[in-house]
């Protein structure tokens, strides 16, 4: 009889001191992760589709192959003149591929004739316009939407598809945004 | 004197008790259980399994405490005084001696458990932890804590002052559970901001305590310039202040607060959804530890199901609040001496009832036969 | 929710004008006798439907369960109704779906009385244009003043609202009836009118709305002073117009892996078993196209031109190469779909039921035990397999839901059951068995009605280790429970009639206080276990939820009824009463406590639930409360010389 008492004290007593012991210790219990997990950076969450090839002709009549343009950045646009957030952030794109060495803007236009694009571009300032001549803005006509809306599915004016030097598409940027923002600028450096 | 002890003892050891407070205790489950229907979880358990007696109509009922006190004193007696270590008895004797571990465990946690909460934005810092029931009327200086009333002593018409403040004030209305409406012009007469356009109602308790938006109504006199009628309630960003002799007074009702020896910081929260749902499938805290005192830090990561434990305090993902500009994490904190016999009582009992099916089957075989042999 | 709904209801107002407008390509009526389509890959193509990944045929299933309370119609297998409504909305609003039980309803919709209370979307849709201001004015209404019949329209609402977004699921790549300004029609890509749909005509859609904008300003808003082909421009502008407009929202239909979405491409580094899936309207409507994504649109598109031309070769090809690229499994799911493995291990076990019944009336011989047992050994055997089939589609342990503890019991207790039969060879181990199987099998049957029963579970539930543990060793203890209910329950009955002899019930009694412990442990350590969850997650071990306090009064039973037998307080006989009712009281624990609506483990309150629960327990109380009154007057009698 006395050994059961003895045996409920030890029990009872073991048990708290164990607890005490353990919270005394500053060891914190239940960390499944000491090491802060390695999160993804959001800006560069890839997505694994590769670009698949296209032609398209720019309004002085060449015709280029999408696949050219490997091993530089690229920015394919969808716009259109008659597409206000299209018009309003175009000269942003045109200035940020002109100031990153490796990004090169490709503007498919869904007008359904080039005089719309070409007064467009007649009206943006002198220093656009110097800028939009050199080969890293091709300016482009999509004709009937063969590119925009059958082969992209692009429906919604503008949207904006960022390509890696591989020929991945890492991110597809719908309606219009802020091309100077920090995002944008890590995005576009971290690839 | 010890014989009269054991003779008591060994009467209470009795299982006629058992018998007799097993189905009290039922009766009692299913009563608290159907009660959580109408008065809400919290109050049901104060109620039916938190105090000694109930009042059923006009009819006191033993409740939880004297019910489990009864309980506890019979398996006691019945371990201490009638259980002779035997192989045969092995399987019940460890089996009880399970659940009498078991309901120490929960006495201890009901004597030393403390609960609450911690609120933190992504990318900010706490130490303090909030209550989950109990709210205070405090009235600070700044940071220097002058008065705090406990929200059980609140009442319509009650006065309050203390030498420590330069003005007296009058609980003209206090409510546990407030509505808030605005108020008519016609009555604005008096009141001060926030009062000249809210005014509060008293309303039904809700079921669930933590719902309970407790606030006053109260009228400030004895100053010179701001006497007037105010109210605040819990939770309000903004108290009223009131600058006398070019000090600021601030009152508010608040959470009962208690200070973490350590401070914890969100880095993210994050909620993980089912696709094409917005029902969670994970909730997740990205913290770290910043203990001064011990002079470390260090990151953790808290999931629902998954708590930290540190010095004593356990942290559990408890809930979050997404509306705001930056996501807040709500960790619930608690503090338990009784935790860890749950683990050995569940082992014991277990391990109590296996022998003793064991030893029934293994009689069973033998007797069979024996009765075949014969 | 509330907000939702209403803003649902809005769009929906729209479409109830669609369905009567004959843009649809309304062909002839040549579908209505479709020559049989392979439907078998079609059937598997995968789609993200209520947090998970599914084949179309359960999704088929689940919403024509919802509609019509089946799973098929008429000769009509639910995927070739899914088809139809997808691909021919115009004749599949002709098929009669909707069940409307209530009989107020029905006369509130003004719809004529049929034998079967079917009726086709067609149909309804007049009362429900003519109900919308009432159910407009319920939406505000708190849920406790909304009457049964008030319920049972917003239900009908509900899923009217459903139905069209499945209708409308397709709109966008449909052939459209539809004329094309001359001027337009050379714009776009294909000149053969037929195959124009929205995404074609989307193209000029701009170009369109500019011109249309022009008309306007030059002529005012009165379209009888255009040209006829002003008038077709306008006309085609506003047809653009409304389908887009019918289909805001339409999102029900997730056919199409987000291209966009990490977790769909990268599922190693992220963890996930699949991200965001859109529908092919959300695609467009919200720019989430890419290349791959019309590779998906292009193969639909194609599917609805195969069918609108009766081509089930070329439909195959599609529905295969469509099966492809989604490269999502879902054959196992689409096996038990078609097994159906607790409808027929019911029977099964109905089966060895009456076996076991017959073998027990016309005294046993050896072989039907055998064929008995056999019998229970295939029903089992389909339960089983059953459950593994949902461990692997959910990839979790098998009992996350109230549902799924009841298919888990009806595994485990006629298991349990025949392992007793196994050691007492006395037939009732089976007679338990198959009773148990078909009460329980029932239960989860009438309980499947809700749709798809493979759900997802809420964060604080996603966990596979006390899932696997806290739950199964609870819901295990159930089964004992329920065992031990039965064997007590045959002890009274073969007490009260006479027909048990001593040694049996004394191995009875025996093989009951064995049960009892069995129970008790599972039980026991089930619930502490729960409590150390509960520790776990939220840092407390006991809270007082009902659902604990249920686990905690079957405990509380078991442990009363086994001391009052040692202490000797219960005649046997108060003890095989005692035993046998607590099937009432793990009914209780494990399914009433849920009718309460309060507390972590609640699911809602069922109605039917809750009055057979009640049937339930007062029928137990006469049952046992009578046996015990005819076996105490035998013994007075001395008809029985020892008690029990």
């Amino acid at each position: 009889m006395p050994r059961n008492i003895l045996l409920l004290i030890a029990f009872i007593i073991c048990g708290f001191l164990v607890t005490l012991w353990i919270d005394q210790s500053s060891n914190p219990i239940g960390l499944t992760q000491i090491t802060p997990q390695p999160t993804p950076e959001k800006t560069t969450a890839s997505m694994q589709e590769t670009l698949p090839d296209f032609q398209f002709t720019t309004l002085d009549g060449k015709t280029h192959n999408i696949s050219d343009f490997h091993g530089k950045i690229v920015l394919l646009n969808f716009w259109a003149t008659w597409c206000p957030p299209c018009v309003v952030e175009f000269p942003k794109l045109v200035e940020l591929s002109s100031n990153h060495r490796d990004v090169v803007l490709i503007a498919l236009s869904n007008d359904l004739s080039i005089a719309p694009i070409e007064k467009f571009i007649a009206r943006q300032e002198p220093q656009i316009q110097k800028k939009i001549a050199t080969p890293s803005v091709l300016i482009a006509k999509d004709n009937k939407g063969k590119i925009t809306a059958d082969l992209f599915q692009t429906y919604r004016l503008p949207e904006t598809i960022i390509i890696d030097k591989n020929g991945k598409m890492v991110k597809k940027i719908v309606g219009d945004t802020d091309w100077e923002s920090k995002a944008i600028t890590s995005l576009l450096g971290s690839l | 004197m010890l014989e009269t002890i054991k003779k008591i003892a060994t009467r209470l050891a009795q299982p006629d008790i058992l018998f007799w407070v097993l189905p009290m205790m039922m009766a009692l489950i299913v009563l608290g259980t159907i009660a959580q229907k109408s008065i809400g979880l919290f109050a049901a358990q104060q109620e039916y399994f938190g105090s000694f007696f109930l009042m059923l109509g006009p009819i006191p009922i033993p409740a939880g405490l004297s019910i489990m006190g009864v309980f506890l004193i019979n398996l006691l007696c019945k371990f201490v005084m009638k259980s002779e270590w035997t192989w045969q008895k092995s399987g019940t004797i460890i089996s009880h001696f399970g659940v009498l571990l078991l309901v120490f465990g929960g006495l201890m946690t009901a004597l030393t458990s403390k609960e609450g909460f911690v609120m933190i934005p992504q990318g900010g810092s706490s130490t303090i932890v909030e209550d989950y029931h109990a709210r205070n009327l405090a009235i600070r200086s700044e940071t220097e804590t002058l008065l705090t009333i406990p929200h059980e002593h609140l009442e319509n018409g009650m006065t309050v002052s203390d030498p420590k403040i330069p003005f007296t004030l009058n609980v003209d209305k206090y409510c546990f559970n407030c509505t808030i409406t605005s108020r008519p012009e016609n009555l604005q007469q008096g009141w001060e901001r926030p009062g000249i356009f809210m005014m509060l109602n008293k309303a039904p308790a809700e079921s669930q305590d933590e719902k309970n938006l407790t606030g006053i109504e109260f009228s400030i006199t004895g100053t010179h310039g701001v006497d007037g009628k105010y109210l605040t309630f819990d939770g309000f960003p903004k108290p009223p202040t009131l600058v006398v002799n070019d000090k600021p007074y601030t009152i508010t009702i608040e959470r009962a607060r208690r200070e973490l020896p350590f401070s914890i910081e969100l880095k993210e929260f994050k909620r993980a959804l089912h696709p094409g749902t917005d029902m969670a499938s994970a909730f997740m805290s990205q913290i770290t530890i910043n203990d001064k005192e011990q002079g470390v830090s260090f990151p953790a990561t808290i999931e629902m199901n998954e708590p930290l434990r540190y010095r004593g305090f356990t942290l559990y993902q408890s809930s979050f609040d997404l509306n705001g500009e930056v996501p807040y994490t709500i960790l619930a904190v608690v503090e338990n001496k009784g935790r860890l016999f749950p683990y050995i009582a569940s082992i014991l009992i277990a391990l109590g009832l296996i022998i003793h099916l064991g030893l029934r089957i293994a009689n069973r075989i033998k007797s069979r036969t024996e009765e075949n042999a014969a | 929710m509330k907000t939702r709904f209403l803003s649902l209801l809005v769009i929906f107002l729209s479409l109830l004008f669609m369905a009567a407008s004959p843009l649809w390509a309304e062909d002839d009526d040549k579908h209505h006798e479709q020559k049989p389509f392979a439907m078998a890959e079609f059937g598997q193509l995968p789609i993200l439907h209520d947090g998970r990944i599914k084949p179309l045929d359960t999704f088929a299933r689940t919403q024509l369960i919802r509609f019509s309370d089946k799973d098929h119609i008429e000769h009509m297998p639910a995927i070739t109704w899914l088809a139809t409504t997808l691909f021919d909305p115009g004749n599949a609003s002709e098929l009669k779906i909707f069940r409307i039980n209530n009989e107020n309803l029905r006369h509130l919709m003004g719809l004529e009385e049929r034998k079967k209370p079917l009726y086709a979307f067609v149909e309804i849709t007049e009362g429900l244009e003519k109900t919308f201001p009432t159910v407009e004015k319920l939406m505000s209404e708190t849920p406790q003043n909304i009457s049964s019949d008030q319920k049972d329209l917003l239900t009908l609402h509900e899923n009217a609202l459903e139905y069209t977004q499945i209708l409308r699921s397709l709109s966008l790549l449909l052939p459209l009836n539809v004329t094309v300004p001359e001027k337009w029609a050379k714009e776009l890509p294909t000149l053969s009118t037929r195959s124009v749909n929205f995404l074609t005509l989307k193209k000029i859609d701009a170009g369109l709305q500019d011109e249309i904008k022009q008309i306007i300003k030059r002529k005012g808003q009165n379209p009888a002073k255009y040209t006829p082909n002003e008038q077709m421009t306008a006309v085609l502008g506003w047809q653009i117009k409304m389908i887009a407009d019918a289909a805001e929202g339409n999102n029900l239909f997730r056919v199409i892996p987000d291209p966009w979405d990490e977790r769909n491409t990268d599922k190693k580094n992220t963890g996930q078993k699949s991200g965001e899936w859109i529908s092919p309207w959300e695609l467009v409507q919200s720019g989430k196209g890419s290349p791959r994504t019309s590779e998906f649109l292009d193969l639909w598109t194609a599917l609805g031109a195969n069918w609108s031309q009766l081509d089930d070769k070329a439909w195959h090809d599609n529905s295969k190469k469509l099966l492809a690229l989604g490269n999502h499994s879902t054959r196992l799911e689409i096996f038990y779909n078609k097994l159906q493995p607790f409808f027929t291990s019911t029977i099964f076990f109905a089966l060895s039921f009456l076996l076991a019944l017959i073998a027990l009336t016309f005294n046993q011989t050896k072989y039907i035990w055998f064929l008995a047992g056999g019998v229970l050994a295939i029903a089992l055997g389909i339960q089983g397999l059953g459950l593994v089939a949902r461990v692997l589609v959910l990839e979790r342990p098998p009992v996350g839901t109230l549902y799924e503890s009841i298919l888990f019991v009806g595994f485990v207790a006629p298991f349990f059951a025949a392992l007793m039969e196994l050691r007492m060879k006395n037939m009732l181990g089976f007679l338990s068995a198959g009773f148990m199987g078909i009460g329980v099998g029932l239960l989860a049957l009438s309980m499947a009605g809700e749709g798809d029963t493979m759900k997802v579970l809420t964060a604080v539930l996603n966990t596979q280790f006390w899932l696997a543990t806290h739950v199964l060793c609870i819901t295990i203890g159930y089964g004992w429970c329920l065992v031990t209910s039965v064997l007590s329950h045959i002890m009274l009955l073969g007490q009260a009639t006479g027909k048990l002899d001593r040694p049996t019930l004394k191995n009875l009694t025996h093989a009951q206080g064995t049960l009892a412990l069995t129970a008790l442990l599972f039980t026991a350590t089930g619930t502490i276990l729960g409590g150390i969850w509960a520790d776990q997650s939220w840092g407390r071990f006991w809270g007082w939820d009902p659902k604990e306090n249920g686990a905690m009064l079957i405990v509380l039973w078991l442990i009363w009824i086994i001391h009052g037998k040692i202490a000797g307080q219960f005649s046997k006989l108060a003890v095989t009463m005692g035993m046998s009712f607590l099937s009432v009281i793990v009914g209780t624990a494990w399914i009433g406590v849920n009718l309460l609506g309060i507390g972590l483990h609640s699911y809602g309150f069922i109605e039917g639930l809750f009055w057979g629960l009640g049937v339930f327990t007062v029928g137990e109380m006469i049952l046992i409360g009578g046996l015990a009154w005819i076996i105490q007057r035998k013994e007075q009698k001395g008809t029985i010389p020892d008690a029990a």
